[in-house]
């Protein structure tokens, strides 16, 4: 899931500026795209979305990679080892879920190439509204794991 | 007042000196029916025995227009021995099937002994075929052509010796060492066949080779006869559900004198035990107390327990022995722990014991299902009064908050942690968004 929306936004920016539509052009004129095109379009993605990315979306990007990471790690327990205390399983994964929804709502608010769809939302609102829905989450996960 | 209050606590000691001198758990009142072709003085060491014992005896003709067993609905007498007269007219109408039944019914207890020269009566072979004992044919004899008396019967061969060995139920009569040597002697008579009844309890069977014929009609060959062997009984006893005792003997000579004082007679002894267990003066069990309660607990007999409670069951059993009550100790009394099936079947472990009673103790873990569950206990054993108890319980599942908690668990552990890094994570990412600057990316300059 993350990985997509990390694509998405390089993209626009890569078309917009013009940068790199000579590979563009390259991989989109081809019939089979060789290997050595899909790398380098890689690298290119990569490239582009650390320079353009600002960085507090990029910290946002991090966390919720972190949270997918804890999320699979749960998930893999409880099919492996055990869903005995069941509540706890669900409290446990819905908190990494849950976290990382608001994550990326923020993500979508506080990204400054879609201010102009949240004119009445600044990056400040959403950073209080995160707060306030991740404070609420975690009272509720506390309580539901028992 | 003052008066009135003596005489009750004098009714009281006399009660309490009657109840712990009685011989009989249930009474002493003892009525035999005597027929009148049969002479007292032919059984007078058989009633010198019972007298001595301490059983309270009235002995009346079977044609005694008083005779009754019951008068104004209550039972007037606490146990009866009852011999059989020629003809039903004789015996009139308050010993027919039906009184004989009741007064079984009423805690009574009956020993029907037949006569040896006579046939059982229409109404005996009624209150009999009751019971599931079928007696025999009128005029039939049970002979042995192989172990007779040789000295008694040396050409009709129906007066047998039998080994006290042979005898079938030691709750009932149980020989000593000593008494292995002595005889038992059946002077005479027939025998009966026993039903499928599992309350039966045989006491004493015919030889294997002895057999019941028609003197008259099959003196040359019996081709269907009665019983054969062991299938022919002389004694067999009969506890009914409500305890009491009822004896069937296939011939008074059993008990005569004659019989009592024959060289290394075994009857008399016989006779004295038979009796005894019938009149309830032994092998009777009571059920003193019976009490559940959680382990660790002091509240007895809750009404209702949760699943997978830790429950201790307890009974005080005593019997009654040489007229008083004393431990009974065995090891295989067990409880049922049941909801229609036994969820447990518990042998019972015998604990302490007092002077009068054997406690029996076990404990167990509820089972893991709710509902109403009752604590059985079911203690039948041949020659033995039957013990029934069933105390009904309730079975809850877990309260809300009776569930372990999940930091208790360790299997909830990773969850709990994920939990804590999520939050600690999340702690680090405001901090951090907090404090980082604003723009720090070229593009970000660029498009603002």
């Amino acid at each position: 899931m993350a990985p997509k929306k990390q694509v998405k936004p390089p993209k626009s920016v890569v078309s917009k500026s013009g940068t790199a539509s000579t590979s563009a052009g390259g991989v989109s004129g081809s019939s089979s795209p060789t290997v050595a095109d899909t790398s380098a379009i890689i690298a290119d993605v990569v490239k582009t979305y650390v320079r353009e990315t600002p960085r507090k979306l990029k910290l946002v990007d991090a966390f919720m990679g972190f949270l997918v990471a804890v999320g699979v790690l749960q998930f893999a327990y409880c099919v492996v080892v055990t869903s005995y205390p069941f509540n706890a399983f669900l409290s446990g994964f819905s908190i990494t879920v849950g976290q990382f929804v608001l994550a990326a709502s923020l993500r979508v608010q506080a990204n400054p190439e879609n201010s102009s769809q949240f004119d009445k939302v600044s990056p400040e609102r959403a950073f209080a509204d995160f707060v306030f829905g991740s404070l609420i989450l975690h009272f509720f996960a506390y309580n539901f794991i028992n | 007042m003052s008066i009135r209050s003596v005489l009750v606590q004098l009714l009281l000691v006399i009660a309490f000196v009657g109840n712990a001198l009685a011989i009989s758990a249930t009474g002493s009142r003892l009525l035999v029916v005597l027929d009148p072709s049969l002479k007292d003085e032919d059984y007078s060491l058989f009633f010198s025995d019972l007298d001595s014992r301490g059983l309270d005896l009235t002995i009346k003709a079977a044609n005694d227009p008083s005779l009754g067993l019951f008068e104004y609905g209550e039972r007037i007498y606490d146990h009866l021995i009852l011999t059989l007269p020629p003809t039903q007219k004789a015996l009139g109408p308050n010993l027919l099937a039906k009184p004989l039944l009741d007064f079984s019914a009423a805690g009574g207890n009956i020993v029907v002994v037949l006569n040896a020269n006579e046939h059982a009566l229409a109404s005996v072979r009624e209150f009999a075929n009751q019971l599931d004992v079928f007696l025999p044919f009128r005029d039939t004899k049970l002979v042995d052509h192989f172990s007779y008396d040789k000295e008694a019967s040396p050409l009709l061969h129906d007066a047998l010796v039998l080994s006290p060995n042979s005898l079938l139920a030691p709750e009932i009569v149980s020989p000593t060492a000593d008494d292995a040597s002595k005889l038992l002697y059946y002077p005479g008579g027939s025998a009966f066949s026993l039903g499928n009844n599992q309350l039966l309890v045989p006491v004493l069977a015919a030889p294997e080779t002895a057999y019941i014929y028609d003197p008259a009609e099959e003196a040359t060959k019996s081709e269907t006869p009665f019983a054969t062997g062991s299938q022919a009984f002389l004694v067999a006893s009969l506890q009914t559900r409500k305890n009491t005792r009822v004896t069937f003997v296939a011939s008074n000579l059993l008990f005569t004198n004659d019989a009592f004082t024959k060289p290394d007679s075994f009857n008399r002894a016989f006779a004295a035990q038979l009796s005894a267990w019938t009149f309830a003066e032994k092998s009777v069990l009571r059920l003193e107390s019976v009490t559940h309660r959680l382990v660790n607990s002091s509240e007895l007999n809750p009404s209702i327990y949760r699943v997978k409670n830790e429950i201790e069951y307890e009974v005080e059993l005593s019997r009654f022995t040489d007229g008083k009550w004393a431990p009974f100790y065995a090891s295989d009394v067990q409880l049922e722990f049941t909801m229609l099936d036994p969820y447990y079947r518990l042998t019972l472990i015998p604990s302490s014991s007092s002077p009068s009673a054997q406690t029996y103790t076990t404990s167990f873990i509820a089972p893991d299902q709710h509902g109403m569950f009752s604590f059985v206990l079911n203690y039948k054993r041949p020659g033995l009064s039957f013990v029934e108890d069933k105390r009904v319980v309730t079975l809850r599942h877990f309260g809300h908050n009776e569930f372990a908690r999940s930091f208790e668990i360790p299997n909830a552990w990773p969850y709990a942690t994920s939990i804590f890094v999520v939050v600690a994570a999340w702690l680090l990412f405001v901090a951090l968004w907090m404090f980082s600057a604003n723009s720090e990316s070229p593009s970000v300059k660029k498009t603002q």
